[in-house]
């Protein structure tokens, strides 16, 4: 049996405080979590109270606030439904007395043990919460009603290690902040549910073996952390403005000032020069928030005081890579679109036996950004298709007839008798229809194995490119189209250049060749010579 | 050289040039004392697109070749020619009119639109980027043969000349590496709701960046 108990010093509510004691044996533990509402200053004398029972190996994850009616709150993780080692289930405790004698005790989620939980009370009065989940990501909870039957959660805020504490603090606005501890970082919200957030390091390495947060009266994060030296007091005051960041293209950023003194006024700058963009309405707000299309520095200036900057940085979405389109042997000969190709239809010495081509389309469709956040006037594109106009991108092959016919008399003279000693006789007729097609469209060598491997790639694809264009204030729309087809223009020739190189630059471009550049043998063409 | 001169309404002047000086026949559209007169469509969602690369072409993708010519600043105002040549296959059909107006009608509006810019290649070591020079406003032109004199229809080995003037908006002078940028698109306004939605489908023939050639005169 293992205890552990969270002290609540009764008559000094504001001086909250906790400890753990770990076991001596290293295997899952029954324990007893308690409260100790202390009835003195140096808590010589405290009342216990029990809240739950729990397993848990080496020491119990939990955390105690006070309420807004002076009882406690509690999270803790329970591991007696969870495998071994380290996961066990996250519970939120309204207790409804000082020794939390009455209390609801939820089940709101999946943790870690360890040391990784805290807790905080909002100006609501509800709890919010911080805990390192099973793939060692910081997570949040909202709690939305009094026991926390109601929430709202934000994931993988930020990477941890393994028991890497965890603190919570939320500000006058409801708004929460966490301080991870690997290495040291701080998740500022910049909503109250924590659906916007900027982590920041902390400028110094800090080991993660411990730490402590709590907010100034500004809301302020202030901390201590051990750095690599020892144990040191570290005190650190995050700037007063902070946004949203880094955050996908086209989705909101929030910029907020906290502990500032009166606002004057908000500007975006881009990266690219362009004339800042000045907020219009509602300036004197302490939050600016958008749709972003593009990156840059957020500066908030005050009627007294030097401005604060933030910077936003956007991630570029993954869904607008464009798919490789398959090879489609169309009929002999074939026109659509951009191909316009053909074969000789019978069998002549030195003729080409397969040909291909690639028909590239695309679309995008444009979004001029409204409102007055950041990016208003922005234009950015908010989707992108390899199709236009129910016109698909297509490559497309043509094959001789009288090579694709096992039947034909030109595939019944290709004898497979080539000796490469001699460097006599001929290509085996399958061999012949193999290495066309690998050429035309095989994954190995040729025209469609390098249109896939360079449209594959991030520096070429057409909808990777498309995704990151962005207009200023300004540009017409009619430009901005323009600007985006040169752009897929120039990937699309890059593209096709690499995948029908002029001269044609393949090992297997002359058919008698494999894909691996082997030499298979001479093709008998009429006449034909008489195989043996 | 001799020349002969018709002005339309649309100021368009076809010009036909003396055998002896050159064989093609020359159209020249004067819009310097034209003002855009833009109708106000609400476009409720819009999408552009088509084809893309300039490789395994067919005619009518081959681009028209275009040059800028005939510069001159007067009065803070920049006057320039745009020469579009085709040197194509196939007839190029060129947007000639500012008046967007014309194609203000209920139910579905289709116009070929065609954008000018002034600017400058982005890399110069790649004539093919360009960069709008901010000093330049941009110049949209919208036709349709269904509108009369809104589209002038440019044989094989025929020019045509867009006579243009800019409002500076900046003191600089300097139009060395000055270049011209066309770009022409098919517009679909279709009805939609309270509005419209918009399909913009390129046009290959009518993508093009001249040489930085302002201070030479072809005509």
């Amino acid at each position: 049996m293992c205890g552990t108990a969270l002290i609540f010093p009764h008559r000094f509510a504001r001086l909250s405080a906790r400890f753990r004691i770990a076991c001596s044996r290293r295997y899952f533990q029954d324990i007893t979590l308690s409260v100790a509402s202390c009835e003195d200053a140096d808590c010589a004398t405290a009342t216990v109270g029990d809240v739950a029972s729990v397993i848990n190996e080496d020491v119990v994850s939990g955390s105690m606030v006070l309420g807004l009616d002076g009882d406690p709150r509690i999270v803790y993780v329970d591991q007696s439904t969870s495998s071994y080692p380290t996961s066990g289930s996250l519970h939120f405790v309204q207790c409804t007395s000082a020794t939390c004698s009455g209390e609801t005790d939820t089940n709101i989620g999946t943790a870690q043990s360890g040391f990784s939980v805290d807790v905080a009370v909002g100006s609501d009065g509800f709890g919010r919460v911080a805990f390192e989940d099973p793939s060692e990501q910081a997570d949040f909870i909202q709690c939305t009603n009094a026991d926390c039957s109601a929430n709202s959660q934000a994931s993988n805020l930020a990477q941890l290690g393994w028991l890497s504490p965890v603190y919570i603090g939320v500000d006058g606005d409801g708004i929460p902040g966490i301080a991870v501890a690997d290495d040291v970082e701080y998740v500022s919200c910049t909503t109250p549910n924590c659906s916007d957030y900027d982590v920041e390091a902390m400028p110094q390495s800090m080991t993660d073996t411990g730490m402590g947060m709590t907010f100034d009266a500004d809301g302020l994060p202030r901390m201590i952390a051990q750095d690599s030296g020892g144990m040191i007091n570290y005190l650190y005051q995050k700037a007063g403005l902070s946004c949203s960041t880094p955050i996908n293209r086209g989705s909101t950023a929030t910029c907020r000032v906290k502990g500032g003194s009166e606002i004057a006024g908000w500007k975006f700058a881009d990266e690219n020069a362009n004339p800042p963009v000045q907020r219009s309405t509602n300036v004197t707000n302490s939050t600016w928030s958008g749709t972003m299309a593009t990156s840059g520095t957020v500066t908030v200036s005050f009627a007294n005081g030097p401005d604060k900057t933030a910077s936003i940085s956007l991630k570029p979405r993954k869904s607008f890579a464009f798919t490789t389109v398959p090879a489609s042997q169309r009929t002999n000969p074939y026109s659509a679109g951009a191909c316009n190709i053909s074969v000789p239809t019978s069998p002549a010495g030195g003729n080409a036996v397969g040909y291909s081509c690639l028909d590239q389309q695309f679309s995008e469709t444009p979004f001029l950004i409204g409102g007055d956040g950041p990016n208003h006037g922005f234009r950015y594109v908010y989707s992108a298709s390899n199709t236009y106009n129910n016109v698909s991108t297509t490559f497309n092959f043509i094959i001789a007839g009288y090579l694709d016919d096992a039947s034909s008399d030109f595939a019944q003279k290709q004898c497979g008798n080539y000796d490469p000693n001699t460097n006599t006789g001929f290509i085996l007729y399958t061999q012949l229809k193999s290495n066309t097609y690998e050429h035309e469209s095989g994954s190995t060598t040729g025209h469609y194995a390098t249109y896939k491997s360079v449209q594959d790639g991030p520096t070429n694809n057409i909808g990777v490119a498309l995704e990151a264009v962005v207009g200023p204030p300004g540009q017409s729309e009619t430009d901005f189209n323009d600007q985006a087809r040169s752009l897929g223009n120039s990937k699309g020739d890059t593209i096709n250049s690499a995948a029908f190189p002029v001269p044609e630059n393949f090992c297997n471009s002359d058919v008698r060749y494999d894909p691996a550049c082997s030499f298979k043998g001479n093709i008998n063409w009429p006449v034909y010579a008489t195989c043996p | 050289m001799l020349k002969r001169e018709i002005v339309t309404s649309l100021a368009a002047l076809l010009v036909a040039v003396s055998a002896a000086q050159s064989p093609r026949q020359v159209q020249v559209v004067d819009l310097t004392d034209t003002a855009p007169n833009l109708a106000e469509w609400k476009v409720t969602a819009s999408e552009a697109g088509g084809p893309v690369g300039t490789r395994s072409m067919p005619p009518s993708y081959v681009p028209v070749a275009i040059h800028l010519s005939n510069c001159a600043l007067r009065n803070g105002r920049f006057y320039f020619s745009v020469e579009i040549e085709n040197n194509r296959k196939v007839e190029a059909q060129i947007p000639i009119s500012m008046n967007s107006k014309l194609f203000d009608h209920q139910g579905t509006i289709r116009f070929r639109q065609l954008l000018l810019l002034l600017g400058k290649a982005a890399n110069t070591q790649d004539a093919t980027t360009f960069k709008k020079d901010p000093r330049f406003p941009e110049f949209t032109l919208f036709g349709d043969q269904s509108v009369p004199g809104t589209v002038a229809v440019v044989a094989p080995g025929e020019r045509l000349v867009l006579r243009l003037k800019a409002e500076m908006r900046s003191g600089d002078q300097n139009f060395d590496d000055l270049r011209v940028h066309i770009g022409g698109s098919d517009q679909t306004l279709s009805p939609s709701g309270d509005g419209y939605h918009k399909m913009e489908g390129w046009v290959p023939a009518l993508f093009a960046i001249s040489e930085p050639n302002c201070s030479e005169s072809r005509e």
